[in-house]
């Protein structure tokens, strides 16, 4: 049953000139007639079910307290009809009536009489309102002597002791200390379950979006409604664009609504970001600033380009977006300017993507996303940070309507990696971050402009096209032998098993020990995989050490053989190297042609990697086997005249979980000196042997 | 009070006036306490203002015209001559009732709007409530007057409850008084100023300091003298409250009935203001928030 009813309202106002109002305006013959009318409402009809939470959202001046009067019966509309059924209190106006030389006890009983409530009512709640309202003995001073704390209280615990039918809820929410305004948010809730009308009127949109199950929008005096409560917060958001921090482009199916350093990004109406959407988040002192506690400026506004920047409060720092759609993808440019000296931690990139999205893709790895439970109370990480990965992708569910997000990063900065997140329960999104701690030696960031990162989100390739593209662009990296496939990733082999996964960490990499570093495989530039036939190479280059090294995968009988040649430029010393695969710590047994024995258990606490094996008698042949997976073993290429190794069995730390099967080379004394020209460091064959 | 029903159809309506009086009616009456305890909350000595007032000027009146002047005064139809104070504080009081009353409730609307723009309840109640916060000094006069009478040896039998008829009718015109002009002055907010100069002038034009057998006696004369017609006589007692000033005169000091002839008069006055009153008032009071 409808408890409010607007049919067809309109409310037009003659606009009060001065001496309109007067006998002397009436008399004169000459007066001019008012002219042009303002039309507050115009032809507005909806109606409100018992029980429900109604919100009404509009920009300045477009009807909302016009409306509002309406409902509270304060004035009558010029045509249409209102019919509203059953008390109203209005929390608009709290402590209308109020007399300020009367005291609180006297005030209670006047203003409850205005509310429409009897003395035997108001007697009864009397308690009840003087306790909620916090007042305490001052109940019997005059209210002159009230902070205005008290007084909106006051009014408050009037209004929701009066027990209408019918609240009408205003901007009060922002009134009173935060304590209070909790206490009238739990109080707004209780009487939302307890089956109240609620008609909300507010400028605090995640409040509306929170609280109500329908919105209507005013615009200039007409009723706009969209679908859902966030459909129309969007459409509203979208009509206020001319404010300083916000701005809409779009581009086709592809629209992005820049709000005050929170980007929310759509694609054909629906919306692909969750509530937080695009942000960005600087750690400064350990303290985390979000990019929508600046203060935000559009400087630059296109049909769907646009520039905005945004002053932080609370550091000197301005961060500069630069954001473009074309061809259905979204280019978020974010750079900082430091306006002195900022010791900035990290900074990040964050694009949180509502539950709908099931599947993550980062690189060549992919995985299903786990669902996000109500006991989960801490951010789940999917993937270990690679700081070579530049595209991640995510694929909705069946049935959604959300298109497949592919996000490109593009960034000279060496140290920042994107990385999948499964948020809390509270927050319930998956996010893709990019970014990271800043190194030391980076900090703190001089003054000047420095260019964070540029995300490209693209929505529109069909989810069919992406993962067709993201299995073509893994075909292109892999070398299969039967069962056995190995990608190639930036100087890792990935080594999977009939679909199933047997390597995790670093998978099979290279490693040299250096001036005292270890310089990884995956640290090094790689260009893209060439094929030649089934044979895949890589070559990546050092960023830190003279030389390059050319990867060779190719299947050789039931295993993939792989090699590894270094091409030095400029003669160096390394004092040891080796070649080792990370594989899952279900693998429980190892072997050399020397000894055998089991893995020791990984216990919580332990973090350095710790040998199994007794002896380093070099050897040809390293195995693990586990009850689950099929066993693996590291066979040295004697064709090749691969170097004699130290085949060595290690278990990492607890953090790391994994079993190395490795292949070490040291020097008898001293260091190996490599000369310009190329070397070959290892030639092995990758078997696996079903257990 | 669930099942409330109002509508924007229904808040016009003038048959509704009398369902919505008396649904507020406890609201009628906060007002009316909240008004005298607010009024004399902050004064030294309180609701004495409500005695002193009425004597003050009483005080004041018999100075001038009492001392000064050394008017006597014999009103038609009470034997006795009573001390010229207490004739003058039988008439300022039902005077300044209407006065304060008049003026209050004419300026209510405006005064409440903070109230009126916020929250629904029937807009009767604020001029209403505003004539009937004068009722208590009223009340409070026509005590004083009746100790004041006790006092110079007057005597007081039954027949004073006379005035009770005669205030009945004075507030009936009263109340519809304060809703027709409060309603108008919310448009037009001239009509505050001309309350107060008609009310300055009605000072004079009623029976207050001088009695109505004065008037009956030379005005008649005077206007033959001057060869006016002779019912321009007519307009002096077109104030009702020339009738009803001296009707509470007949009844106080006279302790006697009436004259019919001198209330026929401001009843039907009475009874027309009042239906004129509630229709315009009904008329604009849906949409007086508007306007405040």
């Amino acid at each position: 049953m409808a408890i409010i009813d607007v049919q067809n309202v309109s409310k037009t106002y003659r606009p009060r000139q001065a001496g309109g109002g007067s006998l002397a305006g009436l008399l004169n013959p000459f007066r001019r007639r008012p002219t042009g009318c303002v039309h507050a409402l115009s032809d507005v009809s909806f109606s409100v079910e018992a029980g429900e939470s109604f919100g009404i959202i509009g920009a300045n001046g477009s009807g909302k307290s016009t409306l509002l009067k309406l409902l509270a019966g304060v004035t009558v509309p010029t045509s249409g009809h209102v019919a509203v059924e059953g008390r109203v209190a209005s929390l608009l106006e709290l402590g209308a009536g109020f007399h300020p030389w009367l005291t609180g006890r006297e005030n209670i009983y006047l203003n409850g009489r205005i509310m429409g409530m009897s003395r035997g009512e108001i007697d009864a709640a009397f308690d009840a309102i003087v306790e909620f309202s916090g007042v305490g003995e001052f109940i019997d001073n005059p209210l002159d002597t009230f902070s205005s704390g008290m007084f909106v209280r006051l009014g408050f615990a009037v209004a929701v002791h009066a027990n209408p039918d019918i609240f009408l809820v205003d901007e009060v929410l922002s009134v009173g200390d935060e304590a209070f305004q909790r206490k009238c948010r739990e109080r707004i809730g209780l009487l939302r379950e307890r089956g109240k009308t609620i008609v909300f009127v507010s400028h605090d949109l995640g409040i509306v979006n929170a609280l109500c199950d329908r919105v209507i929008l005013l615009s200039k005096g007409r009723l706009i409604a969209r679908e859902s409560p966030r459909e129309t917060i969007d459409f509203y958001l979208r009509q206020v664009g001319d404010a300083r921090g916000i701005h809409t482009l779009g581009a086709g199916a592809v629209e992005a609504i820049l709000s005050g350093g929170r980007i929310a990004l759509f694609h054909d109406k629906h919306e692909v970001s969750a509530p937080r959407g695009l942000l960005v988040r600087t750690l400064d002192m350990g303290v985390w600033h979000e990019s929508t506690a600046a203060d935000w400026e559009v400087v630059e506004r296109g049909p769907a380009h646009c520039r905005a920047r945004g002053r932080m409060t609370k550091l000197p720092v301005r961060h500069l977006w630069d954001l473009r759609i074309e061809d259905g993808r979204l280019i978020w440019r974010v750079a900082i300017e430091c306006e002195h000296e900022a010791a900035i931690e990290a900074i990040e990139m964050n694009l949180f993507l509502p539950t709908a999205y099931a599947r993550w893709h980062y690189g060549p790895r992919g995985g299903a996303f786990p669902a996000i439970l109500p006991g989960d109370l801490t951010w789940a990480q999917l993937v270990t940070p690679d700081s070579a990965c530049d595209t991640a992708a995510a694929l909705p569910g069946d049935g959604s309507a959300l298109p497949a997000v592919l996000i490109e990063r593009r960034t000279e900065r060496p140290h920042d990696r994107m990385i999948w997140w499964n948020t809390d329960y509270v927050v319930g999104a998956r996010l893709l971050q990019t970014g990271g701690p800043i190194p030391d030696r980076e900090r703190p960031f001089p003054p000047g402009i420095h260019e964070l990162c540029t995300l490209v989100v693209d929505l529109g390739l069909a989810p069919d096209a992406l993962v067709e593209r993201l299995e073509a662009e893994t075909a292109r990296r892999t070398v299969s032998a039967g069962r056995l496939s190995a990608v190639f990733d930036r100087g890792c082999v990935r080594l999977a098993f009939a679909g199933a996964d047997l390597t995790t960490l670093e998978h099979l990499y290279a490693s040299l020990f250096v001036d005292g570093l270890w310089n990884d495989s995956a640290s090094l530039e790689w260009d893209t995989p060439r094929r030649d036939g089934v044979r895949l190479e890589a070559s990546g280059e050092s960023r830190r050490f003279p030389y390059r090294q050319q990867w060779e995968l190719e299947p050789r009988g039931d295993g993939i053989a792989v090699r590894i040649w270094i091409d030095v430029a400029e003669a160096f010393a390394c004092q040891e190297y080796h070649t080792s695969i990370c594989l899952k710590p279900d693998y429980d047994a190892w072997e050399t042609p020397h000894e055998s024995g089991p893995f020791p258990p990984i216990e919580p606490g332990q973090e350095d990697w710790r040998h199994a094996n007794r002896s380093y008698a070099p050897g040809a042949r390293i195995a693990a086997s586990g009850p689950a997976l099929p066993a693996v073993s590291i066979e040295l290429d004697a064709v090749d005249g691969a170097p004699p190794c130290r085949m060595t069995a290690i278990n990492t730390g607890f953090h790391d979980n994994a079993r190395v099967l490795q292949a070490l080379r040291v020097p008898e004394t001293g260091a190996f000196r490599f000369e310009p020209g190329r070397h070959l460091l290892f030639a092995g064959i990758v078997k696996v042997a079903e257990s | 009070m669930s099942g409330v029903v109002y509508t924007d159809t229904q808040q016009g309506r003038c048959s509704r006036i009398l369902p919505d009086l008396i649904r507020a009616r406890g609201l009628l009456w906060d007002l009316i306490s909240k008004d005298f305890r607010a009024r004399y909350r902050d004064a030294r000595v309180g609701v004495l203002w409500a005695v002193l007032h009425p004597l003050l000027m009483t005080l004041v009146l018999w100075l001038v015209f009492g001392v000064i002047l050394q008017f006597r005064v014999a009103e038609r139809g009470i034997a006795t001559e009573d001390p010229f104070a207490v004739f003058l504080l039988c008439g300022i009081v039902p005077w300044q009732f209407l006065a304060a009353g008049l003026a209050a409730a004419t300026a209510s609307l405006v005064r409440d709007r903070d109230l009126i723009k916020k929250v629904y309840f029937p807009r009767e109640v604020i001029p209403l409530a505003a004539v009937g916060s004068c009722l208590v000094g009223l009340v409070v006069g026509l005590a004083v007057l009746v100790a004041a009478r006790l006092a110079t040896g007057g005597g007081l039998s039954f027949g004073a409850l006379w005035a009770l008829p005669v205030l009945a009718v004075q507030c009936v015109f009263m109340a519809g008084l304060a809703l027709l002009l409060s309603a108008v002055h919310v448009r037009y907010r001239d009509v505050l100023y001309i309350v107060e100069i008609l009310l300055a002038f009605g000072f004079y034009a009623t029976p207050i300091f001088y009695p109505l057998s004065l008037v009956e006696e030379r005005l008649p004369l005077w206007l033959a003298e001057h060869g006016a017609p002779a019912w321009l006589a007519g307009a002096y007692f077109a104030n009702p409250m020339a009738g009803l000033v001296t009707a509470y005169r007949q009844a106080f000091l006279g302790n006697r009935m009436p004259d019919a002839d001198l209330l026929v008069w401001p009843i039907a006055c009475a009874c027309v203001v009042l239906v004129a009153g509630a229709v315009v008032f009904r008329r604009s009071a849906p949409a007086v928030a508007d306007h405040l």
